[in-house]
């Protein structure tokens, strides 16, 4: 098998076919990051003038034995990711492969880690999509589950293959579902106090720089000690916002005020998922 | 104080059985939005501020009962 970087615009459109042959008929799964990669492809996302983007697949060989891959198709892909700001990781983003491919993910890997090491990184880290902004992590159960929008999905071999390899597993998210009919009569006390003391307005597109710069100061200023959080440019959220209320009302974005000091916000959508047609 | 809280469990939550050693979370399954509540009830009933740096390290009846007896004395009902 053979490491590659996708340099090549024949290459680029290899990459995202692999994932769009790889889940065109799985009913479990959306594919809600086809989209971004495009972009990404395109140069086109302002998050890409400040991370170094590697595409990079393991292909199939002629002396490779693969039942379910031929000379040249794609065993394993990603996206590997520097960001200056984040400098003791390499990144591996918006991670695909095949079943069964042990040997190309470790080659994988391997060329990460290599190619961190030209970058002074001390650490590997899959899963984090450029920046913890964008997506995080991998699903680590429900698997036989749709993913909602937004969400991960991958099957439960990407884990075995990572776990195998060695890596250590961080638990950073877990979800929860609530009955939101019950769920706020039960704090009425809670909820007067805080209608006293705090104001709540949706995003409002009409000043639509204004709301998104308060997003990414508050993210930046909530999130200075998370693990994999860097600093966010005004841009890098004014963009990904717009192509999210292409879809989004400005009501799935709430901000709280303390007086006319932003001290926090909401982000909630319905599953747009549900909509496969849609996407 | 320890039968006010006690009163207010009861009605707010129906829960009885409790003592001054009761684990809000770990005895009565309450989580960090129903102590905030019981907090928030607290305030408006003898309309004081309580401090959330002094709160936040609240686990037990005991220790609520110490904390608001310190704001409004023994014999508030």
């Amino acid at each position: 098998m053979q490491f590659r970087i996708a340099g090549e615009k024949k290459d680029e459109k290899s990459f995202l076919s692999f994932r769009k042959k790889k889940y065109k008929d799985d009913a479990k799964y959306v594919d809600n990051n086809y989209f971004m990669l495009q972009e990404i492809f395109a140069g086109k996302l302002h998050f890409v003038k400040s991370v170094e983007i590697i595409p990079a697949m393991v292909v199939a060989e002629e002396s490779d034995v693969l039942a379910h891959a031929r000379t040249g198709d794609i065993l394993c892909e990603a996206i590997i990711a520097y960001a200056p700001l984040l400098p003791e990781y390499i990144q591996i983003c918006f991670f695909e492969s095949l079943e069964g491919c042990e040997k190309a993910v470790e080659l994988l890997m391997d060329q990460a880690g290599r190619i961190g090491k030209e970058h002074g990184c001390s650490r590997i880290v899959i899963g984090l999509f450029g920046h913890v902004n964008y997506g995080l992590g991998f699903l680590n159960s429900h698997y036989d589950s749709v993913n909602s929008f937004s969400s991960l999905g991958n099957p439960a071999y990407y884990n075995a293959y990572f776990e195998n390899l060695g890596c250590e597993k961080t638990k950073l998210n877990t979800y929860f579902t609530h009955d939101l009919n019950n769920r706020l009569s039960r704090y009425p006390a809670l909820i007067a106090k805080l209608r006293k003391n705090y104001d709540f307005k949706p995003f409002d597109k009409r000043q639509f720089e204004y709301y998104s710069h308060i997003y990414t100061d508050l993210n930046n200023a909530c999130f200075t000690e998370h693990k994999y959080y860097y600093h966010r440019e005004y841009e890098d959220d004014y963009e990904m916002l717009k192509e999210l209320f292409l879809f989004m009302k400005e009501d799935s974005l709430f901000f709280a005020f303390k007086g006319t000091e932003p001290v926090g916000f909401i982000m909630w959508y319905p599953d747009y998922n549900g909509y496969k047609t849609f996407l | 104080m320890l039968e006010v809280i006690k009163e207010l469990l009861e009605k707010e939550y129906q829960l009885t059985d409790v003592n001054m050693d009761t684990d809000f979370k770990r005895d009565l399954g309450l989580n960090s939005f129903d102590f905030l509540n019981l907090i928030c009830i607290f305030e408006e009933k003898y309309n004081v501020e309580l401090d959330e740096e002094k709160y936040r390290n609240i686990n037990t009846i005991g220790e609520l009962c110490e904390y608001l007896e310190s704001l409004v004395g023994t014999d508030a009902v």
